[in-house]
């Protein structure tokens, strides 16, 4: 009995199944490990930013889903679910950032590798950082352009009120900074933000916040490093884009285990709740027409059944729903952002130019060179980057940013049951009340009060 | 199965009486002979029947019949301790061949019998001025209870069991109520000793009642200091049973009985009420609305053959209220239990031995659904030198459950969906009906879609040791391990209904899991007892330390072949969520302990008492590691003084008063307070991801819990006595999770909120009703009052922990289970709607923007007022039992879940609801709202309480009725006194509940009520 006595004595028996303590990650390979779970967790609503844009067209399904509606016709109770569920896993993401950019002092690196390896993954987590909080700016700033979102740096619990928008900006300047810094010699990757996701998120910054000037510089930089190719129509460089294949159009693609369209599909053989918008249409030649509209023959509200053009990208027949890469920022964008700028200088015929240069790898016929001008132009870029993006959620910010109104389409028929106007104040999200309760400091954005008060 | 477990039954006494002839032979061949005697009380002359009178040493003896009588077989000169419960012991000497012994009553309460300290933390010091009470669990291990737990139910004033009613769950114990803000086991459960080794609750409850000698609860803190604050939630201490020196003797039990259903949750409708229902709702895909002449007029209104239709429809619909199958005793059923213990004790003056075996087994309510036991346990004690004493405990154990539904068509909640009007077969072609409550799905599908099958197998082992080292010094030590290995394997067949809509490789779900759990524990104690004069000083160190290694492994694969149903069956190849996968726990933790105790006595008349624990815990980190937990006490007997002494209605006085304080982190998590990170079983880009486990913090403080304890017993005139104690306990630093800011990542956290305050009173009253000749009658009534209150909470006066809630959740002032609500004025007879009476005294409805102001205090959720009636009769050779157990004060919703809407009306209804619910324009006094609700109205009309939608829970419940009768000594001659003692007993348990009003909406709670016959004798 005493040796049991003795040999009894320690209490420091250390976990089995888990890491614990602050220094818990401190080699480079548990950082990617950790950044994984960060990448894992991120939010991607893409198709429901879709959703609320004009990329599509409610059909008879639809009817049988009333949340699903109710989010297509701007409920506001239905866009405030939405708005918490987005803002409350951003934070999530934010502060594991934060606590992996808290284990810099912990850091073992031993050799050359390693230096490369930690440094790849801290530029990766920086630019993932700027990513989430672009993405919360761009949903959550108020329209008068003063508020915008809460900047967390800290792991420790605190009740911060909302930054202005400029410091928002600045702040995501910085992050890119430190990112494009680490980043700028080491591989390139498609499931993680590398050097030239960065620039491109850089540009939409700088798109953004209308400082154009800026935003053609970065956009040139990401031309520079990677363009489409060149004349020749390139349909396996396209097709690719829609498989788990590399490409060199794919900047930043999520890494994900379900269908990115999983959410709004029946499970059966019926049919989709929308389908792509009938004012959106492709020429015969386009190749993208093939992997951006799937017919599909469906019943329509007071019709006989016909095809009806439901949204293609990820899947080559309606039951294919394997799991697919999810992608996030493209080379094509860099096209139109470009052309967006040089339309607002007043260069018109470069802009078309360009835009032709697009087109023409997709197998479109390419657009006159007088064609438009002023606004009109920059609409037109516009309208031709919906249908090069159509579900995959950019066109929900151009319509926010350009102030356009939103045209909301009856139930399988190409009419307009409902218009946003530009100064609804739905246009930016609610900041969601389990923040607000428990935060004296942060303010609602105009128009918001009485719903979520009402709701909750 | 009963004729096997009679023949092995059998075999088993037959190998045991040729051990038992051997021991036979031995006492024969020394010489002793017959000693003849009546054992009276002194006062009033009375036979004192079941009187033990045993040995010193405890090895032979005997035991008084119903009229005091006694033979002995002792040699000349020997002493015996005559005993008996209630009365003062005493010393005989055989010295004459026929003796007269006369015992005095001894004014011991209930609550505190003396017990020679067989548990290492069982000192006496903690008696004088601790609340300690005793449970006689001898008289309760007769009872035919499976679950240890349900014992104990209305035995101890302030010791609440709550039963589920489910087979093989883990009731609900507390001891004074609940002093956390957090709620379930792991923070507010007591702490359970067994032979001074701590063990788990689980296994607490697979532990067979007829093992032990006594049980032992504990309430404040004076009594719970030397566990330390494992103890802060009260400690149950069990003792078992030892040998004793003497002729071996064996007993064997035998109990055989019926579950019953118990009585229904719900009056469901019968099926004309059923069809008007369907009707009266119009819902479209059932028999009452679809034969209608409604549905014909409004979907054929131009059929030529709309008249015949009708016809038929009503022919169809007669039929069908023909039909009444009451589903409730169909899927329900009576079931048996049955159990065999046998007891072997015996010994020698150095060894001493107890060996039991007990097999038992019941069913459940529900076909296929059983557990069966079987429990072996052996207790040595060996005396090596004339100070030095060993003990040598181990037990084994091994149970089955046997489950065949999962948690969804379970028939106990089929029993309210099911349908008056349908037929598990068709009476005509055999074939089984399809249902309407279930489309497309016929009752075979929903029965045999699951079955669980789960094992436990249990040993432990220890190792006890007293040494007296020199006069007045003695260590006592126990070292002792525990291992307990659980399996269990769940299936979902490929063939099961819900499979349908997978392909054929991915139908079927299998699960499996092995769990082991070993724990080792050592415990020693240093005593030192020193009497003078009129002192008696007692101090004491000890020293404990707690090993557990836990190993879970389980594996969890769909796309089982139809053939084989283990894990072997399992399709590896399928990915995506239906891939196989695999879940593991290791976890090693340790505790250690060291504590002081000092114990000082006047004269017997004055006590004091004081102790200090502290613990350690390895889960935590090094800072947050030690707790504390000290305590005094002091007591003091006034008895004896002049006052009581000359007193004619006081025959007994003592007094106690406690404090005591522990701070502890007890049921917090490690990630709550330092990042932990664990590995997630998906990927991203094919490599792993480590998670954050939780939002920890840093800042955390152990509850601080403080708490006094004043008691009074009092003894009126001869035979009654009166304890009552007044407890509070204050909690600081309360931890709760609560929610935080979204942006910071998480939304909740674990904090130190506030202090919460727990208080109460018990009362017991005790004694002998009718005490005359053969006949007495001894009855206890206890009533106790628990109340918690928030005292403070530190960010502010109010918390919500729902953004919905209008009210919080805490509030300063305010006890934690308050039940808000609103007025409610009826429904409105224009549309369906419940009306209420706001703050302002006018009448809203839901579009109304409700303030706080118009909610108003409803009652308490939990009740604040329990207690029980417990009556023992005996007369001649009868005894008869009847307990009583009640609770009133608190108030709970109606489930309201079977009064159809529009979602299920297809399912069975409650009684009454086609006229008690609106329907159309100008229906009034309805209790039920119309079934269009507009969905702003949702929020007001269902989650929150009205006065209207809450209801009483007092209730009074007999918890038990027995009679038994004991073989008279001339019976039992006629074996040649081969039998020493037998007893023929009929029981019943959870006969009946009266509740003053009525609700409960499922078979949750309601304990199924049990008969048993038995028979139990002692050779």
């Amino acid at each position: 009995m005493i040796i049991i006595v003795l040999c009894a004595c320690s209490l420091d028996i250390p976990l089995e199944d888990e890491i614990s303590g602050n220094d818990a990650i401190d080699t480079p390979e548990a950082a990617k490990e950790f950044l994984n779970a960060a990448y894992y967790n991120y939010s991607k609503e893409l198709v429901s930013y879709s959703f609320l844009s004009d990329d599509f067209m409610p059909t008879y399904l639809m009817n049988k889903n009333n949340s699903t509606k109710k989010l297509y016709y701007w409920d506001a109770v239905e866009i405030s679910y939405l708005a918490k569920s987005i803002w409350e896993s951003h934070y999530h993401t934010i502060i594991q950032i934060n606590s992996l950019l808290a284990s810099k002092p912990y850091m073992i690196l031993l050799n050359e590798d390693d230096q490369t390896s930690w440094e790849t993954t801290l530029g990766s987590a920086y630019a993932l950082k700027a990513m989430t909080y672009l993405e919360l700016l761009q949903l959550f700033n108020d329209l008068s352009n003063k508020l915008g979102i809460i900047l967390k740096n800290k792991i420790e619990l605190e009740q911060l009120p909302r930054s202005s928008t400029n410091a928002c900006i600045s702040e995501i300047e910085h992050l890119l900074d430190n990112a494009l810094e680490l980043l700028e010699d080491k591989d390139a990757s498609t499931h993680y933000l590398d050097y030239n996701s960065t620039l491109m998120l850089y540009a939409r910054l700088k798109l953004w916040e209308e400082n154009y000037e800026a935003a053609y510089d970065w956009v040139g930089k990401v031309l520079e490093n990677k363009k489409l190719a060149d004349g020749a129509i390139n349909d396996n460089g396209y097709s690719s884009l829609w498989a788990n294949e590399s490409c060199n159009e794919k900047l930043f693609a999520f890494n994900i285990f379900t269908h990115p369209l999983g959410i709004y599909r029946e499970d059966d053989n019926i049919g989709d709740e929308f389908c792509v918008s009938p004012l959106i249409m492709f020429e015969d030649n386009d190749i993208r027409a093939k992997y951006t509209i799937l017919p599909h023959r469906m019943n329509v509200n007071g019709g006989d059944p016909t095809l009806r053009p439901l949204l293609g990208k990820y899947r080559t027949s309606y039951d294919d729903i394997s799991p697919l890469d999810m992608n996030y920022l493209r080379v094509a964008e860099a096209y139109f952002i470009r052309a967006e700028c040089l339309a607002r200088k007043g260069e018109d015929k470069e802009a078309i130019k360009l835009l032709n240069e697009l087109l023409q790898t997709r197998g479109a016929t390419p657009l006159p060179e007088k064609l438009l001008a002023g606004t009109d132009l920059i609409k037109l870029i516009l309208d031709e980057k919906q249908k090069e993006f159509v579900g995959e959620g950019l066109r929900y910010f151009d319509l926010k940013r350009m102030a356009y109104p939103i045209n909301r389409l009856e139930v399988d028929k190409a009419e307009i049951s409902k218009i946003i106007s530009s100064n609804d104040f739905r246009r930016t999200l609610p900041i969601p009340d389990s923040e607000l309760r428990q935060n004296k400091s942060a303010k609602q954005n105009p128009g918001w009060d009485d719903i979520i008060r009402i709701i909750n | 199965m009963k004729r096997l477990m009679r023949n092995y039954g059998t075999k088993i006494v037959w190998l045991l009486i040729l051990i038992i002839s051997k021991h036979l032979v031995y006492a024969q061949q020394t010489m002793e002979s017959t000693f003849h005697g009546v054992v009276l009380e002194a006062r009033s002359q009375n036979p004192i029947p079941g009187a033990n009178i045993y040995a010193k040493d405890e090895t032979k003896g005997c035991v008084t019949d119903a009229n005091g009588k006694f033979h002995l077989e002792a040699r000349q000169g020997e002493t015996f301790t005559v005993s008996s419960i209630g009365f003062k012991s005493q010393t005989i000497t055989l010295d004459k061949k026929h003796l007269t012994i006369e015992l005095e009553k001894a004014m011991e309460s209930l609550g505190e019998v003396q017990v020679v300290a067989k548990n290492i933390n069982d000192i006496d010091m903690r008696k004088m001025a601790g609340a300690i009470e005793s449970v006689d669990i001898k008289k309760l291990s007769s009872r035919p209870e499976i679950n240890i737990a349900n014992l104990l139910q209305g035995q101890v004033p302030g010791l609440v069991v709550t039963s589920t009613g489910e087979l093989g769950t883990k009731p609900k114990v507390r001891i004074r109520g609940t002093s956390s803000f957090r709620e379930g086991d792991a923070a507010n459960e007591p702490l359970y000793v067994l032979d001074g080794m701590i063990i788990s609750s689980e296994a607490f409850f697979t532990l067979n009642a007829e093992d032990f000698e006594s049980i032992k609860v504990l309430k404040d803190a004076a009594a719970t200091a030397l566990y330390g604050v494992k103890a802060a939630n009260g400690v149950i201490e069990i003792t078992s049973k030892r040998g004793f020196e003497g002729k071996t003797q064996v007993s064997y039990r035998y109990n055989t009985g019926i579950t019953f259903r118990g009585t229904r949750g719900v009056e469901m409708m019968d099926s004309e009420e059923k069809l008007e229902l369907e009707r009266l709702l119009k819902m479209s895909g059932t028999p009452g609305y679809e034969y209608s002449a409604d549905y014909f007029l409004k979907e054929f209104p131009n059929n030529p053959g709309l008249d015949a239709m009708i016809a038929n429809g009503q022919i169809k619909l007669d039929s069908l209220k023909n039909i009444n199958t009451d589903w409730f005793k169909k899927l329900i059923i009576n079931n048996r239990y049955s159990s065999h213990s046998l007891s072997l004790k015996g010994g020698t003056a150095k060894n001493k031995h107890y060996y039991s075996v007990k097999y038992d087994e019941q069913g459940g309510r529900v076909e296929g659904n059983s557990v069966q036991r079987f429990t072996g346990r052996m207790n040595l004690d060996y005396t090596l030198a004339k100070d030095l004493h060993l003990s040598f405990n181990t037990s084994a154990a091994y149970s089955l459950t046997q489950t065949p539904y999962g948690s969804s068509n379970n028939p106990t909640t089929l029993v309210y969906d099911l349908n008056p009007y349908e037929q598990h077969y068709n009476p005509v072609s055999g074939e089984p009906t399809t249902l309407y409550s279930y489309p497309n799905q016929t009752l075979d599908d929903l029965l045999n879609q699951y079955s669980s099958e789960g094992t436990s197998k249990r040993i432990y082992s220890s190792l006890n040791m007293n040494w007296r080292i020199a006069k007045g010094l003695d260590l006592s030590a126990i070292v002792g391990g525990d291992y307990l290995l659980k399996e269990n394997t769940s299936i979902i067949r490929p063939d099961a209904y819900s499979q349908n809509i997978f392909k054929d490789a991915e139908k079927g779900e299998l699960s499996s899991k092995k769990n082991t759990n070993f724990n080792f524990t050592s415990n020693y104690r240093l005593n030192f007892n020193r009497v003078w004069n009129k002192h008696d000083l007692t101090t004491s160190f000890s020293y404990d330390y707690f090993y557990e290694s836990i190993d879970n492994l389980g594996i969890k694969g769909y796309g089982l072949a139809s053939k084989v149903s283990t894990p072997a069956g399992i399709n590896q190849g399928l990915e995506g969520h239906k891939r196989l996968s695999m879940s593991s726990q290791k976890q090693k933790t340790a505790q250690m302990g060291i504590g002081a105790a000092l114990g000082y006595s006047y004269n017997g008349t004055y006590d004091i008492y004081g102790s200090y624990k502290a613990d350690a815990s390895s889960i935590m980190p090094a800072d947050k590691r030690w707790n504390t937990a000290w305590s005094i006490g002091v007591g003091w007997e006034l008895s004896n003084t002049e006052f009581i002494m000359n007193s004619s209605w006081i025959s007994r006085l003592r007094l106690k008063a406690s404090y005591g304080y522990t701070a502890n982190l007890g049921g917090i998590a490690p990630s709550s307070v330092m990042p932990i990170y664990s590995y997630n079983a998906d990927t991203y880009n094919q490599s792993r991801i480590l998670d954050l486990n939780d939002y920890y913090n840093e800042d955390l403080k152990p509850e601080q819990a403080r708490s006094y304890n004043f008691g009074i017993v009092i003894g009126l005139f001869d035979n009654l006595i009166l304890e009552s104690s007044v407890y509070r306990r204050t909690t600081e630093d309360a931890l709760l999770s609560v929610n935080i800011p979204v942006s910071n990542g998480y939304s909740t956290m674990m904090r130190n909120v506030g202090v919460l305050k727990n208080e109460g009173i018990e009362f017991r009253l005790s004694g002998d009703l009718i005490d005359k000749n053969t006949l007495r009658w001894n009855s206890s009534i206890s009533i106790c009052y628990n109340q918690n209150e928030v005292l403070d909470l530190y960010d502010g006066k109010e918390y919500y922990s729902n953004n919905q809630n209008i009210i919080p959740d805490m509030q300063e002032g305010e006890p934690l289970d308050l039940i808000y609500g609103l007025e409610s004025l009826g429904i409105h007879s224009i549309d369906g709607l419940p009306r209420y009476l706001s703050a302002t005294g006018e009448q809203i409805d839901y579009t109304h923007n409700l303030t706080r102001e118009d909610f108003k205090v409803l009652g308490y959720g939990t009740a604040p007022y329990t207690g029980f009636f417990n009556n023992t009769i005996s007369y001649k050779s009868f005894t008869f039992n009847f307990d009583f157990y009640f609770s009133f004060g608190g108030i709970a919703k109606y489930n309201r879940s079977y009064v159809r809407d529009l979602d299920n009306a297809n399912k069975n209804a409650v009684k009454g609801q086609t006229t008690d619910m609106w329907f159309k324009v100008g229906d009034e006094n309805k209790i039920y709202h119309t079934v269009h609700v507009p969905s702003a109205a949702h929020t007001i009309i269902s989650y929150y309480s009205s006065t209207k939608t809450v209801y009483k829970t007092d209730y009074l419940k007999l918890n038990s009725l027995s009679l038994s009768y004991r073989l008279p000594a001339t019976v039992l001659a006629k074996t040649n006194h081969f039998v020493k003692y037998a007893s023929i007993s009929a029981r019943a348990e959870n006969l009946f509940t009266y509740r003053v009003e009525k609700d409960k909406a499922s078979l949750n709670g309601i304990e199924q009520p049990v008969v048993t016959l038995g028979i139990s004798l002692t050779f």
